[in-house]
C-alpha cells in the first residue's frame, strides 16, 4: 500500500467527515481542530515507526494530505 | 534543565477538596450541539467536573483541604513552619493568599507563608520549593495548598476550554525524615508564554475594557478570558513532557517499570495516552481522573493521587510524577508514598465571607 493511501486511511480514521483528496487547508478552515491532530499523530507515529518531534507539529504539516506525506518521508529520511 | 537534589523531606498525608457544586459535560450540550459534545467527550474523556461557587475561591478549597488534612492527621498547628500556596488564582492582587491563609488555619505567627504563581506545573514546583524550605526549617511540618478556580476565567462559549477545566485544592503536609530523598527537574520555556494565558488583569495591562471580540480561531473572548493555543499546548505536552521524563530517569539511574504508578497531569485523555506511550509505560499504571474531575490544573496530580488512594490501602509505594503546562514549564518527581496517609476527596461549600470588601 502507498504511504500516500496509508495517510489518507489514518486521516478518515480519524475524521470520516472529510473528503482528504481535495481539501488543502484542513487546519485553516478549522475542518481538523487540535485534538484531532494529537489523535493523527499517534497514528502516524504507529503505522510508520516515526516520532514526530515538537519542530514538526504545526499546522502547515498538518494542512493537506500531501503536507503530511512530505512530513512524514522528511521524518523518515533523518529530517533531511 | 535544572535538577534538585532533596535529602531528608516527605510527604506526611494529603486529601483534595471540591465544590459541591458538580456540572456535567452534557449541560453544555444547548451551547455546543450534540455533536461537538459527543466529539469533545471521546477526545478528551471529560464528562464531569466541579464548579466554584459565584463567591467560593481557591483558597477556600485550599482551605477546606488543609483544616481536614491537619485534624485528621492530629498534628499541632504550631508545628507547621511554612505554609505555601501554589495558584494561578489568588485572593486578592495583594497580599499572599497564603498570609489569609496563614491567619484562617490557625497557624503560628513564626510560620513562612507565601504564593507561587504557577499552573499545571504547580505542584512539582511547589514539591520541591518545600523541600527546599523544611531542609532548612527548625519546624517539623510544612503545608502546601495547590488549588485552582479556573472556570471563572473561562469563556462559557469557548469550546476549547469551557467544559476542560474543572476547581479544586489540595493539601500536602510535609514531615522532616531523615531517610528520604528526592530529585526533582524543573525545565521552562518562556518563548512559549503566550500559549497559554489570560492577557489582562497584570500590570502589562492593568485594565482594559471587558469589551469581547473575535479571534483567529472566531471564539468570542475577552482579555480576561483563559486563551489556549491548542496544538501548540499539545505539540509541548506530547514531546517536551516525554523527553523530560525520560531526562529524570536517566538523571536518577532508574527505568519507568521501577515505578509502581506514574501520575501525569490530567490535561486531557489524549494528551496522557500519547505521554504513556512514548515513555513506553502501560496505561493501566496512569491513574485517570479527569472524567469526573476535569482538567484542574496544578491540583490534578494529588486530586488524582486522592481520587485513587483514597479509599485503600496499598502501602507503600514508588510514584513518579510529571506536571506540566502554562508558562510553558514542565516538573517531574519521585517520591515513596504510604498510601495510608492519602485522604479520599471530599466536596465543600466552604467560602471565607469575611475576606470580601
Amino acid at each position: 500500500v502507498r504511504i500516500v493511501d496509508r495517510i489518507i486511511s489514518i486521516l478518515v480514521n480519524v475524521k470520516d467527515s472529510i473528503d482528504y483528496q481535495h481539501e488543502n487547508h484542513l487546519m485553516s478552515d478549522g475542518k481538523l481542530e487540535s485534538i484531532d491532530i494529537v489523535n493523527i499523530i499517534t497514528e502516524l507515529e504507529e503505522n510508520f515507526e516515526i516520532e514526530i518531534g515538537y519542530e514538526y507539529i504545526t499546522k502547515e504539516n498538518f494542512e493537506s494530505v500531501e503536507a503530511i506525506l512530505k512530513m512524514v518521508e522528511k521524518i523518515k529520511n533523518g529530517g533531511a | 534543565m535544572a535538577f534538585f537534589v532533596n535529602c531528608g523531606v516527605s510527604i506526611a498525608g494529603m486529601v483534595t477538596a471540591v465544590p459541591k457544586n458538580k456540572i456535567t459535560t452534557d449541560s453544555f450540550e444547548c451551547v455546543f450541539g450534540k455533536d461537538t459534545i459527543s466529539k469533545f467527550k471521546e477526545n478528551t474523556g471529560i464528562l464531569e467536573m466541579y464548579h466554584a461557587f459565584k463567591d467560593q475561591t481557591a483558597s477556600d478549597l485550599g482551605y477546606a483541604a488543609s483544616n481536614y488534612l491537619i485534624s485528621k492527621l492530629n498534628i499541632s498547628r504550631e508545628d507547621i513552619g511554612v505554609c505555601i500556596f501554589v495558584s494561578q488564582a489568588p485572593d486578592y492582587r495583594k497580599p499572599a493568599t497564603a498570609c489569609v491563609l496563614q491567619h484562617r488555619l490557625g497557624l503560628s505567627m513564626k510560620c513562612a507563608a507565601f504564593d507561587v504563581n504557577m499552573g499545571c506545573s504547580g505542584f512539582i514546583y511547589g514539591h520541591q520549593i518545600m523541600q527546599s524550605f523544611m531542609q532548612t526549617c527548625d519546624e517539623e511540618y510544612g503545608l502546601l495548598i495547590v488549588a485552582e478556580s479556573a472556570t471563572k476565567q473561562v469563556d462559557c462559549t469557548d469550546k476549547s476550554v469551557a467544559m476542560m477545566f474543572g476547581d479544586a485544592g489540595a493539601a500536602i503536609l510535609y514531615k522532616k525524615n531523615s531517610q528520604e530523598d528526592s530529585v526533582v527537574l524543573l525545565k521552562t520555556d518562556g518563548s512559549r508564554f503566550r500559549s497559554l494565558i489570560v492577557p489582562a488583569g497584570g500590570f502589562r495591562d492593568l485594565n482594559p475594557p471587558e469589551t469581547t471580540f473575535r479571534d483567529a480561531e472566531g471564539v468570542v473572548r475577552s482579555k480576561f478570558n483563559n486563551y489556549m493555543d491548542g496544538l501548540g499546548v499539545f505539540a509541548f505536552s506530547i514531546t517536551d513532557v516525554p523527553i523530560a521524563i525520560r531526562e529524570y530517569l536517566g538523571k536518577v539511574g532508574k527505568v519507568i517499570s521501577d515505578y509502581d504508578y506514574v501520575f501525569i497531569h490530567q490535561a486531557n485523555n489524549m494528551i496522557m495516552k500519547q505521554i504513556a506511550r512514548r515513555i513506553k509505560v502501560e496505561f493501566g499504571k496512569v491513574p485517570v481522573s479527569l472524567d469526573r474531575y476535569g482538567n484542574t490544573g496544578g491540583v490534578s496530580i494529588p486530586l488524582t493521587i486522592c481520587d485513587f488512594f483514597g479509599d485503600k490501602s496499598a502501602g507503600t509505594l514508588n510514584i513518579l510524577t510529571s506536571g506540566f503546562g502554562i508558562g510553558l514549564s514542565v516538573g517531574v518527581t519521585s517520591f515513596k508514598l504510604d498510601t495510608n496517609t492519602v485522604f479520599p476527596i471530599f466536596e465543600t461549600e466552604e467560602i471565607y465571607h469575611e475576606g470580601k470588601f
